[in-house]
Order: C-alpha cells, then structure tokens, then sequence
C-alpha cells in the first residue's frame, strides 16, 4: 500500500504524456462539417457542403461604403479598391468600375460569336441581316444611339446585346460609375481572397487590410465601412468566441477559485480540483483521435461541456473530510457513491458511440473516456499528490441543504404541481419545441445574417436557397448537361416558375455548343453577298459593314474559348464556383433565382432527362433536415443512454424505489428547463440538448449524494457542503456564460444554469433523505 | 465750353461703364436662368461614317425650369424621351422605359450639357466640360469639351449656339467623326 501512489503518479504521468504526444504529433483539428452529415445525403450534397465552405464561393467578400454623398462615396470605394487590388491577399477586386469590368468586357465582345445563344446559321442569312439593319436604323435615331453605335460597324447584328441580356439581371445598380445599392446609400465592392473562407486567422488578417485600406483610402467623415461573406463570418464566429469565452472564462475561473478557496482554507487543493478534469480531457481528445484520426471542432466544444461534470470530483472528495483524515479515509467513505456518479455519465455517453454520425460518435468517445479518466485520476492520483492528514478540515457552512429539503418537504405539493405543468406544456407544444435552423446556431448575432443578406441583395448576388446540380464525368460533360438543363429552365421562366439561374456555361460554354455556333458562321465570300443584297434600299455605305466581316471571319477561323483564357477577367472565378469537381466527377451549380412556385419547380425538376443526372436541391430545408436528424438521433441516443443509467442505478443501489427516487428530480428538472424555453419563446436547439446532458449527469450527482447522507449525521453537513460547493463553482460558471452575447455560448449557459439550480432544488424536495431524517428526528 | 467738356466726360464715362460689363459666361447663365419655360419645334441631322446619307428627325422640345425636358420627336417614327429630375423615361412604341441618371453617368453627363445651359447652370456646366465662350450677345457660341474620360470616349465636343437667351442650335461632334445638330426653331 505504501508503493501505491508512487505507481499511481507514475501511470498518471504516463498516461498524460502519452496523450500529450498522440495529441500534438497525431490529432488533425477539422471543422469539416461533413463529419456532421447525416448518412444518407448524396454524394453531391457533401461536395456541395465542402464547396461552400471552402471553395471559390467561400472566398468572396463583400464590402460596403456608407454614409455622405453618392460622389464621395463613389470616390472612396475608387480608392479602396485600388489599394485591395494592389494586395496579394486579394486574387480579384472589383467595384463595377469600367478599369474592372472592361477585361470581361473586352473578352466578351472578342468571342461574341460564340458566347451568344443566338448564333446559328439562320442569324446570317440574307433574311435576317437586312431585319438586323433595318432595326439598326431606328436604333441610331433613337437615344440608345450613342451607346449602340460604337459597335454598329463591327456587330451589327447585336450578339453583344443578346449576351449581356442573360447577365444584366445580375448586375449591381450603378452611380458615378461603380456599383451601388439601389437607394445609392451605399457603394458596393465584391473581392476574391486569397485566404480559404475557413481560415479565419488569415480572414482576419484580410479584413484587417481592408480596413487599413479604407482608412488609406482617406474616406470623408462620416463613411464607414461594411464586410460580409463567409470568411467574415468566419473570423468574427472565432472572435466572438474568443473574445466572450476569454473574458467570461476569467471571470468564471476567479468566482470558482474563490469559492473553493474559501471552503477548503488549502492553496493546494483548489490547484488540484483541476487536475481531474484536465487529465480527462488531454486523454479523450488523445482517444478521439486515435480511433477516428481527426478531432471536429464541435466535438470539442459540446465535448468540454460535456465532461464539465467531472470539474465537481474531487469537489465531492475535499469537501468531505473530516479534521486529521487522509484523503484515501475520506474516499473511502465517498467513493461508492462517486463511482456510481462517474458511471451514470460513461453509460449515458455508450449510447452515442453506436451514432451513425461521426460527429456524435467523436462526442460519446470524448465524454466516455474524459469522465472515465477523471474519476479515475479523483480516485488514485489525487490521495498521492493532495495536503496530507495535517492540512485544515475545509469549512463548515452556517446552514445545511439536507436540513432546508427536509422543511420544503411540506410545500413539495409544490413541485408536482409544477412538474405537472412542465409536462403538460412541453406534451401540448411538443411540435414547436424545436430549433432546427442552422442559422440559429451560427455564433453571430441576427444583424450580422440581416447585413449578410443585404450586401448581397444590393450585389444581386444569389442568395442561394435554391439549386440545381447537373453531375457528368468530365468538366465538358457537365457543362453540356447544364446547358441542357437551362434550355428547360428557359421555358420554366417562361411559365413563370421562376426569374432567372446563372450558369457556368454562360460564362464559358460547351466546346460542343462553341463548335456549333462556329460552324454556323457563313464563309467569307457567302457572308460578302448576303450582306450586299441585305444592305440594298438601306443607306448604309457599301463597306460600313467591313469590321463586321472581319471579326466574323476571325472568329470562324479562331480557337474555341478555354477556360484559361478567363483569367483576370473575373469570370474564371464565375465559372470556378459554379464548377465543382472531385474524384473525377464534376458538378454543374444552377442557382435559381427568384423561386416562384417550388411545388411546380420540384415536379419539373424530377421530370429532366434521367441521363442529366440532374438533382434540385433546397439548401434551407436540407439544412434543416441535417440539423433535425442529428436532433432526433440525439435525442434517441439520449433516450437510450438514460434506460442504461436507470439499469446501472438499480445494479448500484440495488434498489428500484431507490433508484426512481434519484432520477425523478433530474428528469423533473429537464422538463421544467425545457418548459422554461418554451415559456420563453425560444426554440431549443442542439446546444440546449447537449447542455441537457451534461444537467443530467450533474443532476443525478446531486441526487445520488443527498441520497447517501443521513440527516442529523456528520455526512449531512459534508453532503450540504458538498453539494453546495459543485452547486455553486457549476452554477458561477455557466451563469457567466449565460451572460455572453454569442447565442451559442449563452444558450449552454442558461441552460445548464437554470437545468441545475432545479435539479438541486428538486433533490432538496424530493430527496430520500428526508423521508429517513424524519423517521431520525 | 463747359457743355462740351460734360458731353465729352459722359461719353467717356458712358464707354467706360460699357467696357466695364463684356459679355461673359456668367452673364450669359444669368440671362438662360431667367427663362422659365420653353417650347419649340426642332430639326435633327445627323451623319454617320456607316451611311451614304444623313438621317433626318424632327419634333418639338419642351422646357420648364429647372429641370424638366421634353424631346417629343414626331418624324420618322414618334419617340418622347422626358427628363424629369434624376429621372430619364423613354416611351417608343407604345412602351415606357424609365431609368435613374445616377445610374448612368454617361448619359446623365450628356444629359446635363442641354439642361444645365438651359437652366443657366454654369456650376454644373464647368463641372462637367470645359467651357468657351464666343460671339456677341446676340450672337454666341459655347463650346463644351467633356472632362471625364469615359464621357470623352463618346463625345468629342458639343457646340451650343445661341442668341439672347435663345438655344438656336447644338451640335455633338463625335471621336469617331459622326456628328448631330438639332437646330430649334424658335416661333416669334
């Protein structure tokens, strides 16, 4: 016995370098959402969930001028861009302005016989070119004139007009020359980053040289500037966090350091109160690791709430020793009940390892073998490094929470006619309990989502909801496919189902389709007549049209458009986030805009040729389909973890009524939480689910130890100041994080705030104990 | 004597107060303030490098201080293009496109070389082109020359022509060689 705590710190030791080395040499932190996709989605569902996280599209940004005149604001979005344009953390900046957009335009109108969809050989014909100059005529008298005429000689058959058509929907309003919101509050800018929209310290860092460029820019008083997209939302989601959890965490650790401080009179013990929980966590992060090779970083995050139950272990040890006892006495004595505690929580957590989704899986084995790990650090390292039999006896408290249940017995009337209304409320609104909107669970407040929207209303950016996917083998193949999809598309706008898509083969079509509209243009020497005979009774000199026939004959003889030959125009970047390709398949995105009926889109969409391999997907009711089955599989889970913890309590206090009697107030406590966040309005989402397992496991603690003391004995004053102590080191932590402005952070706050103040009081009433201690007194 | 020396004294002072008010820009923008509504009927010619002959339009233009003009173009086809503030309408055909000139820097800079001679604004006229001014009272001659690159790129120079606070003629030359004038036919 005497050589125990030597072996105990040395496999302490071994244990945490172990982990420490696994970890830091092993562990791969993702924040792939993937982990968290249900099964069952396609293969073209989680590449799209990748792309949007990390490819072209994650990287857009979207900045803002507001504030002052139009002319100044107009001014400085100049400047700002051309400062953005000079930073290598930019790929492509532009604000509407023609020194940007003129490369896309140029490109354009040198591939116009190409690019436009109305290139066919019947476009050339004698017929259609005297049409063409005859409205020609017209144009120039009108007032459109001016413009028009600059290209008259060289595409008198208007094939710029007929591209720019299909795009000028999707055009930002425009003042002074660059883009604006159509109320003209506000100059626009759109910018490429260099940086992944994942990446959220080099997000950071671009956003930080956006805003030293606009204060470079020497914007007039008044003007402020706006970012959003996904890489802000990323770098502020990190800051948020940081900054609340940073800053609540402190505050949390000082109120926890002084309550134990207070009651233990021992420096030492407080330091090692955070030993067990540490340990916990090095090793299940290690074990997560080991058995999946990456760690998600919402594991970690649901995981350290998770395993904050162990935080109170050796709280339930230091608190009840008695003057001049070891620690090994006093475990002695706790430890039975201990064990059972640290047990409920591993059993409850089994359950989650058998989830089919990775990311609830990773969270069963990082609370499993935390909680394991701490309980067992509580029970063997803590006696060989804790104050010896000398150090003070912790302090006595001037009441006693055993003795206050046992005089709120009387109004425990009380406590059923409120669990009863809990259950009826949660019963009548059961449908409406649930938050399942992923927007909801982003880190950010609302204002942050609402200017998200804005920016991209005022870019007429899609705000994607709607999508159609076309897969093919090959990038050619997919474009081919989407532009077969879009010639349906066409007659659905015609229907009115919806108001317009974009589409990469806008931008870049087909080579088949490029053939095509190549082979269609008239030889030289047929062109020259059916030109002459069309220009006849019309005024136009006999070789106005000469440019005209040169470019024609170019563009006959030229290559086809490649997608090289976007690049720097801005319109490689279109076509890239709406070309998605992996493992040799290739994905063509058609964003709908303006979705009308999306019954009769649905059934259109089912009706596409089969060998379209076409897909309509509805991003907003996919996410919350995502979130609702993670929900419900949780929930599930939950369920099945809490018939093993009912199992193990019987197998522990051998003793059914006994047993019941210390789940009831736990259970009682999460319907009333639950009935409380209805009460309030606000739905519950998987954050308050998770936190609801971690009350349960607190909960149950609090119950298992108000059921073990006697009233009127010595361990009822240690089990009320036991309780007292987890009740409050718990109830100050998560109640400085129910105080955050992140709605993530506040809602595990609240949650596990007011879940443990009623699993407390709830033990306090109906705590076995009590029904003892009046049999005692 | 002394009557000749005081007729002689008074023609010099009169000279002299007369040399002392030339005519200038900022007269001229003072006499076109004054005038608060206008309408007359126009013709339009214009020749372009593509055609062998020039086009020929006419109609009426209407103007009402300070910022409401009507092109009403009656021959060959009829098409009304309106400005009305910010706002740019053109009905062709039955049709009405409207669209804000804060969106179209362009043709709000054209724009504004016919309403702000017209309105006598010569604030905005000098913000926008260079200005020159020629001729008598009775017989003058602004030349405007766009400021802005993008303008320029489309309009060489715009040759207004005038005399008392009468628009008589506007000629737009363009890089490219073609060329308008509208000439306003003024009714009295």
């Amino acid at each position: 016995m005497r050589h125990y705590p030597r072996a105990a710190l040395l496999a302490w030791f071994a244990l945490v370098a172990a982990s420490a080395w696994w970890t830091t040499r092993h562990a791969v932190f993702t924040n792939d959402l993937t982990a968290f996709l249900p099964a069952s989605s396609g293969r073209a569902e989680r590449l799209l969930v990748e792309q949007l996280r990390a490819g072209v599209a994650s990287r857009t940004l979207l900045v803002a001028i507001e504030g002052g005149e139009p002319a100044q604001l107009a001014r400085s979005s100049r400047e700002l861009a051309r400062s953005l344009a000079a930073d290598r953390r930019f790929e492509y900046v532009t604000n509407g302005a023609a020194e940007y957009t003129r490369p896309a335009r140029e490109l354009t109108f040198g591939n116009r016989y190409l690019l436009s969809p109305a290139v066919n050989a019947e476009r050339f014909s004698e017929e259609s070119l005297r049409q063409a100059l005859r409205e020609n005529l017209e144009q120039i008298g009108s007032f459109a004139g001016l413009a028009f005429k600059a290209t008259l000689a060289r595409d008198p058959t208007g094939e710029l007009m007929r591209i720019a058509e299909g795009a000028a929907q999707a055009a930002p309003a425009s003042r002074h020359g660059v883009w604006f919101s159509a109320d003209g509050k506000r100059a626009l800018l759109l910018a490429q980053t260099a940086a992944s929209g994942i990446d959220a310290v080099r997000q950071q860092d671009t956003l930080d040289a956006v805003a030293l460029a606009f204060v470079g820019a020497r914007a007039a008083p008044g003007q402020s500037l706006l970012a959003s997209g996904p890489g802000v939302f990323a770098a502020r989601t990190r800051a948020a966090i940081r900054q609340d959890s940073q800053w609540l965490t402190g505050i949390a650790s000082v109120l926890v350091v002084l309550i134990l401080a207070f009651v233990y009179r021992s420096p030492g013990a407080v330091a090692l109160s955070a030993l067990p929980v540490l340990t916990g966590l090095l090793v299940g992060v290690a074990a997560v690791s080991l058995v999946f090779g990456s760690v998600h970083g919402i594991t970690l995050a649901f995981g350290i709430t998770l395993i904050g139950e162990a935080v109170d272990y050796p709280s339930y040890v230091f608190t009840q020793r008695r003057s001049g006892e070891s620690m090994l006495e006093v475990l002695g004595r706790v430890w039975p009940t201990l064990r059972l505690a640290a047990l409920t929580t591993v059993f409850g957590s089994l359950t989650l390892l058998l989830s089919s989704l990775q990311g609830l899986s990773q969270l069963g084995v990082l609370s499993m073998v935390g909680v394991l790990v701490a309980g067992l650090v509580t029970r063997w390292v803590l006696p060989a490094v804790a104050p010896g039999r000398s150090a003070p006896p912790p302090r006595r408290l001037p009441f006693s929470l055993v003795r206050a249940g046992f005089a709120v017995r009387r109004a425990a009337w009380v406590f059923w006619v409120l669990l009863a209304a809990a259950l009826a409320l949660v019963v009548s609104r059961h449908d409406r309990i649930w938050d399942d909107d992923l927007a909801h669970l982003s880190p950010l407040p609302e204002s942050v989502r609402d200017l998200d929207g804005q920016l991209r209303a005022d870019l007429r950016a899609p705000n994607v909801r709607y999508l159609l996917m076309a897969s093919a083998t090959s990038r050619e193949a997919a474009l081919a496919g989407s532009e077969r999809v879009a010639l349906s598309l066409q007659d659905w706008m015609g229907e009115g189902v919806l108001e317009g898509f974009d589409l990469a083969a806008r931008y870049l079509p087909s080579a088949q389709t490029q053939e095509r509209r190549r082979a269609a243009l008239p030889e030289p020497e047929t062109l020259r007549r059916s030109l002459a005979k069309a220009q006849q009774g019309l005024p136009y000199r006999a070789d106005a049209f000469a440019p005209f026939q040169k470019d024609l004959e170019g563009a006959r003889r030229g290559p086809l458009l490649a997608l090289e030959d976007l690049r720097g125009t801005g319109l490689d970047l279109k076509v890239q986030s709406l070309l998605l390709s992996r493992d040799g398949e290739w994905q063509a995105l058609i964003p709908l805009r303006g979705v009308r009926d999306a019954a009769r889109l649905e059934s259109l969409a089912q009706r596409l040729p089969a060998d379209l391999h076409t897909i309509l997907l509805d991003l907003k009711s996919e996410s919350d389909r995502l979130i609702g089955g993670y929900r419900a599989q949780t929930l599930a889970f939950a369920g099945a973890g809490a018939f093993a913890i009912a199992v193990l309590l019987y197998v522990g206090l051998r003793d059914v009524r006994r047993a019941l009697w210390v789940m009831l107030p736990v259970y009682a406590a999460i319907a009333m939480t639950v009935a409380c966040f209805v009460v309030l309005g606000s739905g519950l989402s998987l954050f308050h689910l998770v936190s609801l397992l971690l009350v349960l496991g607190v909960g149950l603690n609090y119950a298992l130890f108000f059921n073990q003391a006697e009233a009127g004995t010595q361990s009822e004053r240690e089990t009320s100041l036991a309780l007292t102590v987890c009740f409050l080191t718990t109830f100050a932590a998560f109640g400085c994080l129910a105080t955050s402005r992140v709605p993530v952070l506040s809602a595990i706050g609240l949650t596990v705030s007011i879940g443990c103040a009623l699993s407390l009081v709830n033990a306090m009433v109906l705590g076995q104990v009590s029904a003892r201690g009046r049999r005692v007194a | 004597m002394k009557r000749v020396a005081l007729a002689m004294f008074a023609a010099v002072a009169l000279q002299t107060a007369a040399q002392e008010q030339p005519w200038d820009f900022a007269q001229l923008m003072a006499q076109l303030a004054q005038v608060q509504a206008s309408k007359a009927r126009y013709s339009e010619v214009k020749r372009l490098a593509v055609l062998r002959e020039p086009l020929r339009f006419s109609g009426t233009l209407s103007y009402a201080r300070p910022a409401w003009i009507e092109k009403h173009q009656a021959l060959p086809f009829k098409e009304v293009i309106r400005v009305d503030g910010e706002l740019l309408s053109l009905e062709r055909e039955g049709k009405t496109r409207s669209v804000a000139l804060q969106g179209v820097p362009l043709i709000a800079a054209l724009v504004e070389s016919l309403r702000a001679t017209l309105a006598g604004d010569g604030a905005e006229l000098e913000r926008l082109y260079a200005v020159k001014l020629e001729g008598t009272r009775q017989r003058w001659t602004l030349k405007l020359v766009p400021r802005d690159f993008e303008v320029a790129g489309v309009v060489k120079s715009i040759g207004i022509a005038g005399s008392g606070s009468r628009v008589a003629r506007i000629e737009i030359l363009e890089p490219g060689g073609d060329s308008s004038v509208m000439t306003i036919h003024h009714e009295s």
